[in-house]
């Protein structure tokens, strides 16, 4: 279902449009980027790695609810995303790219016990975020929220 | 030579140097050591050559405490005892188990393993096992086949040995032909008198179910009934309205442990086809035989002692992908073994997913890839920590023979389940940091245990050992604080349980007792 709404054209359309729109409407988050184009770069790759997790809804779900609300819009949880994957020096050039790095962010929050248990589920802290985003995305669309 | 209590007549009293009390792993252990030997011993056993209902309702006992296993079933009381239906998985403790710990309360032994290590020799010779020898590396597993998140620093890969002697049966015969060994079948330790102030055991009184009472005066006498009729023999003994012997201190009875045993969860693998199938089981063919094992996961002492955890044993299932199931029924389609409606079940089965049997097949040629695994189950016996509120006592009703039956309270202490939390936490975290999978932990939270949690059937420390009568009920020789020629054997001695299958270190231990009680007899 989530790929019936995000077909490549579509989706690139919505990231690149809905990130406009998104960072336009939260100047904090602006204020805080440096680098403006990279970012959205970042965060269309991460909306396409969201769409590849298009059968991860369920799990999605559940990591919001393990997350604190405070963390579950979709622009923090990008920017903590992006933001640890820059931190480690990591890329996202292309969506192949974002999803290498975020491995191995996870595998970084595995060794540093930054784990959250979902359902039971003991995942990384990254992959928790990425897949509360996906589910976002689903529910909200690319833009908004 | 075996005799049967039954026809002893009445009033008798024997008196040979040495009595033991219960032919089990232990007491058939203790036994055999003494054959060739100058001493007399006789060898107390309460059932016969099988089972018999009514012998094994003398070990029928309630539980008060946490849902504990059925008396009669976690323990048989005829010749060989437990061993006539235990698993035979055997390895010494690790030398962790013996040591205190600054964080675990109550823990570690009077002496350390390296001091054992001569006697759990001579023990793997006794469960007829292969050398003493527990490398996997050793036993044919390559350090190259292991999964990176069991080969350290947290985890590791394991072995045990598995002995296929039942007691009972493989030692009958040579008891029968030692001369100076009197084993009497159908004979029951009622009660040790041990004059006014518990001294010195004077004499032991017997019964049988069939009415005859007789009596054994030794110079010497081991209890080796078992992990719970340890503690109830010395509760229901000495004076008449007393604690029992051994028991000044309210000792007997207390520090009850077993292992914990529950599905940890189960762990996705991130790559379907990766390859775990370093042997888990087999029979290893070397050190001039075959010798069968298991491997485990466990924890290396220095992530427990980093991380203040006590001992776990991890053994994994396999749920194999449909795909397994297939090509299993196509061998069996091809083999022609299929019978009547199973070839078509089968063949449904070869159709149904004949694109991964090709694939499959054609990997394992080409790749020698792993065995494509849908998840792997985790199971976990872990540590119980010593406990004194979790006991063994005499309740008020009596068995047939007039002995009051056993109560048992057995009591976890929070840790247990923390600890076991943390472990499984951190398994998952390997797992994860590795780029293994993910592990759906069932005991992820501070809550209930799993629903298949229970503690199992090796009974321990009931009659713990330590040098302090005020910390132990036996001494590091195993003799019970305050009575002269009273003496323990089995897994009730074990003042730590770790989480390793007690019965090797239960022989080990009897037979270093044999070799102290030659000493003292001499
Ligand atoms: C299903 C099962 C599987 C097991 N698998 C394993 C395993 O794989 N590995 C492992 O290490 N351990 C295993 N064990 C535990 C193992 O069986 C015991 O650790 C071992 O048998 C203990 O030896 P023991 O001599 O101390 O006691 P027992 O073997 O229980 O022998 C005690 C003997 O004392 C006799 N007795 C009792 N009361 C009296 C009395 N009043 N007078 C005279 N005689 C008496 C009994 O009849 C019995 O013969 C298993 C146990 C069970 C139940």
């Amino acid at each position: 279902m989530f790929r019936a709404t995000f077909g490549r054209r579509r989706l690139m359309a919505n990231v690149i449009g809905g990130g406009m729109a998104w960072l336009r409407r939260h100047d904090s988050f602006l204020a805080r980027l440096s680098d403006h184009v990279r970012w959205m770069s970042g965060y269309g790759a991460l909306a396409a790695v969201c769409g590849d997790l298009g059968n991860g809804y369920a799990i999605g779900r559940a990591c919001l609810e393990a997350l604190p609300t405070r963390d579950v819009s979709k622009g923090s949880l990008a920017r903590f995303i992006l933001g640890d994957v820059r931190s480690a020096g990591g890329g996202w050039s292309s969506k192949d790219a974002l999803a290498r790095s975020i491995r191995e962010v996870s595998r970084d929050d595995f060794r540093n016990g930054r784990i959250v248990i979902v359902d039971g589920w003991m995942l990384s802290l990254t992959e928790t975020r990425v897949y509360a985003l996906a589910a976002l995305l689903r529910e909200q669309g690319a833009t908004g929220g | 030579m075996i005799m049967d209590a039954r026809s002893v007549p009445p009033g008798t009293v024997l008196e040979p140097e040495v009595c033991i009390v219960g032919a089990g792993a232990a007491g058939i252990t203790l036994a055999r050591e003494f054959i060739g030997s100058p001493f007399r011993v006789v060898l107390l056993e309460s059932g016969g050559m099988h089972y018999d209902q009514r012998t094994e309702d003398l070990y029928e006992g309630q539980s008060v405490g946490r849902p504990f296993e059925d008396l009669t079933t976690c323990r048989l009381r005829y010749f060989g005892g437990t061993t006539n239906h235990w698993g035979g998985w055997c390895l010494p403790y690790d030398a962790i188990d013996f040591e205190p710990r600054d964080t675990l309360p109550y823990h570690g032994w009077p002496f350390s393993k390296p001091h054992l290590d001569p006697w759990y020799r001579r023990a793997q010779k006794v469960c007829r096992i292969g050398p003493y020898d527990y490398r996997p590396s050793h036993w044919g597993i390559s350090p190259k086949e292991i999964p990176s998140p069991f080969s350290g620093p947290d985890f590791e890969v394991r072995i045990l040995q598995v002995s296929s002697v039942q007691f009972g049966p493989v030692y009958a015969e040579e008891l029968r032909r030692a001369p100076q060994l009197h084993v009497y079948l159908h004979a029951n330790a009622f009660h040790f008198d041990a004059g006014e102030n518990n001294a010195a055991v004077r004499e032991l009184s017997v019964k049988t179910l069939s009415g005859i009472d007789f009596t054994v005066r030794a110079r010497l006498y081991i209890l080796a009934a078992g992990g719970i009729e340890n503690a109830r023999l010395l509760l229901t003994s000495g004076k008449q309205g007393g604690k029992g012997l051994g028991n000044a201190h309210d000792l007997v009875g207390r520090f009850f442990m077993v292992h914990l045993v529950y599905s940890g969860g189960v762990i996705a693998p991130a790559h379907p086809r990766m390859t775990f199938d370093f042997r888990s089981e087999g029979d290893y063919t070397g050190f001039g035989g075959k010798h069968p094992f298991v491997s485990f996961i466990g924890l290396p002492a220095a992530s427990m002692r980093r991380r203040h955890l006590p001992n776990m044993m991890i053994s994994w299932g396999y749920k194999f992908s449909p795909v397994v199931h297939a090509v299993n029924a196509l061998k069996r389609v091809l083999e022609g073994e299929g019978p009547g409606g199973r070839l078509m079940a089968d063949l449904s089965k070869v159709v149904g997913n004949l694109e991964g049997v090709a694939d499959f097949a054609a990997r394992k040629v080409l790749f020698g890839e792993g065995i494509p695994i849908e998840a792997l189950e985790v199971h976990c016996a872990s540590e119980q920590e010593p406990n004194p509120q979790s006991r063994v006592f005499l309740g008020s009703k009596r068995d047939r023979l007039g002995m009051r039956e056993i109560v048992v309270d057995w009591q976890l202490v929070p840790e247990d389940k923390s600890k076991a939390i943390a472990i499984l936490r951190l398994l998952g975290a390997e797992i994860g940091r590795a780029g293994f999978g993910r592990l759906h932990s069932s005991l992820a939270n501070e809550g209930r245990w799993p629903s298949d949690f229970y503690g199992n059937e090796h009974q321990m420390g009931a009659t713990r050992m330590h040098r302090d009568p005020k910390q132990g009920v036996v001494d590091e020789n195993c003799r019970v604080h305050g009575v002269a020629n009273l003496y323990v054997a089995g897994s009730s001695v074990f003042p730590t349980g770790g989480a390793n299958n007690p019965t090797l270190t239960i022989v080990a231990l009897a037979l270093r007792l044999a070799d102290h009680l030659k000493k003292v007899l001499a």
